[in-house]
């Protein structure tokens, strides 16, 4: 598979402060990755500089071929954008957003904007002001106009900011029909980062800390088992335990080979939990080993 | 780049600042008109006026876009930051064109006056107007309180002649290499007033030199401002 971005080396600093260190990563095409790390890890300023609103003191980024810092306007010709809260122009029409939007790029379909409309669900709304938005529309105009250019790497930094439940859902949604489109995506929604991500990267003070194939993962399963003979048990399962809890991370193979091996040893199984929140330990693993520094 | 200029024209248009100044200059001019007709003078007096207004609706051109989040568009949009900041510059400048050729118009009709000296004279005299555009996207891209920009770029404008006459006063030669002395070109009106001051001082102010010195340092200013402009980390 090609590589539809590459990151390599790339170092920040901001007022003396080394905000990135030597961050390297590649993701392929069609991938969908998200950023992972604590508020003030980096992940913003790796999207700014990816986006060309931060300049590039070290390293280099390629889209595709292009190098983001020697070809800028080829290689951001390619990239859609959402940074945080999307940039409209309120007094204007979602409608007109869109076209002032297009008029941006060459050669773009007037019919590209009906087909991505369809796609944010906006049909309704379009021809009214942006002011008038809920923010949850204004995050789907947001996307909308990050899609505008047809991008073949689309770069999310907290596109779920301040929306409820729904709003969120709607985002995912709108994120995971889009099967052609190479994703980058920060969030703080570490259930539903993993429920769409190929890969996740974790960032922590302005270095990666840990980037997880979820693919190779997803036959594997966390689970919990409650017994009634606790130290037998963890006798039992030593080999297997991923903490000081009977949890194991394993394939369903194993997990039922584990369940019949209590049971043989006369160790009674009450539940056995599953734990969606593989993701979330992670990183908070993270961040608890960077307080205790 | 012509999408970018247009786009910083459409942010101009919104400015009600521009009618009122167009109102403004045709209300001034009608006064006059009906008062004393010396409407050559007038049109003089106005260069200063239009160079203030560039300061006032320039000032936060780009520190103010960098404020309110709408630099997150351009700058995240295929095109390179130096047309960004010309684009910028270009528009600064057909703005200053605009609004002293609504000047020359006015004066020329009213004043039943179609001479071509009074035309070219008019452009050099507006010199000043071109440099201090410069200078305010200099300072716009290099500071981010805007009413500081506006202040700094009114006070350079306003008291530079002044300034640069203290600084010869106490034997600061050198200031007629800045641009302090040639931000008003009325001191060469009285020639014999400005030869008494070169020979008294030991300088050489001339409007030749005049037109050199300000084309040079809007020269400087536009490469110091644009390069600063592309290496701007835009936060917001």
């Amino acid at each position: 598979m090609q590589k539809a971005i590459k990151i390599r080396n790339v170092s920040k600093t901001i007022n003396a402060k080394k905000i990135l260190n030597n961050i390297s990563f590649d993701v392929y095409e069609g991938e969908i990755v998200g950023l992972i790390g604590p508020n003030g890890a980096g992940k913003s300023t790796l999207m700014k500089i990816m986006t060309g609103l931060y300049t590039l003191d070290e390293g280099e980024i390629y889209y595709y071929e292009y190098n983001l810092k020697k070809d800028f306007e080829k290689a951001i010709s390619i990239v859609g954008t959402l940074i945080e809260t999307p940039d409209l122009y309120k007094t204007l029409s979602g409608k007109n957003n869109l076209k002032l939007f297009k008029s941006m790029f060459k050669g773009i379909d007037e019919n590209k904007i009906k087909d991505i409309v369809n796609i944010v669900e906006l049909e309704k709304y379009l021809g009214k002001k942006v002011k008038t938005y809920s923010l949850g529309m204004k995050e789907r105009l947001g996307i909308a106009s990050a899609l505008i250019n047809k991008p073949k790497i689309l770069i999310l930094d907290e596109p779920t900011n301040g929306l409820d439940p729904i709003g969120i859902k709607n985002i995912f949604d709108i994120l995971k029909s889009m099967k052609d489109t190479t994703i980058i995506i920060s969030s703080h929604m570490l259930n539903e980062i993993q429920g769409i991500c190929n890969k996740i990267v974790f960032i922590n003070n302005g270095e990666i800390v840990n980037i997880k194939h979820i693919e190779n993962d997803i036959k594997k399963k966390d689970v919990l088992f409650e017994v009634d003979d606790f130290s037998k048990a963890k006798l039992l399962l030593k080999d297997y335990c991923i903490n000081e809890e009977l949890e194991v991370y394993e394939t369903d193979d194993v997990i039922s080979k584990l369940n019949k091996e209590l049971i043989l040893n006369n160790i009674n199984v009450y539940r056995i939990f599953e734990n969606k929140n593989n993701l979330e330990r992670e990183f908070f693993d993270i961040v608890k080993d960077d307080k205790i520094n | 780049m012509i999408k970018l200029i247009n786009n910083e024209f459409i942010k101009i248009k919104r400015s009600k600042l521009i009618f009122t100044q167009i109102i403004f200059i045709i209300i001034i001019y009608i006064m006059k008109k009906v008062s004393s007709n010396d409407l050559l003078n007038l049109s003089y007096n106005l260069i200063p006026f239009v160079g203030i207004m560039v300061c006032i609706l320039f000032g936060n051109t780009i520190s103010g876009e960098i404020e309110n989040g709408t630099f997150r568009f351009y700058l995240t949009k295929p095109f390179k930051r130096w047309k960004v900041y010309l684009s910028k510059f270009i528009c600064i400048n057909i703005y200053i064109i605009l609004t002293l050729l609504i000047i020359i118009i006015c004066t020329s009709i009213l004043s039943k006056n179609y001479n071509y000296d009074y035309f070219i004279k008019y452009i050099i005299y507006s010199i000043p107007v071109f440099f201090i555009g410069s200078f305010v996207l200099y300072l716009s891209s290099n500071f981010k309180n805007n009413s500081f920009i506006v202040g700094v770029s009114i006070f350079i404008l306003s008291f530079s002649l002044i300034l640069s006459q203290v600084l010869f006063g106490l034997e600061f030669n050198f200031v007629e290499y800045t641009f302090l002395p040639y931000l008003d070109f009325s001191i060469f009106n009285d020639k014999t007033n400005l030869l008494n001051m070169n020979q008294e001082l030991g300088i050489n102010l001339s409007i030749n030199k005049a037109i050199i010195i300000d084309f040079i340092y809007l020269i400087i200013f536009y490469y110091l401002g644009c390069k600063k402009f592309m290496k701007k980390d835009i936060k917001n």
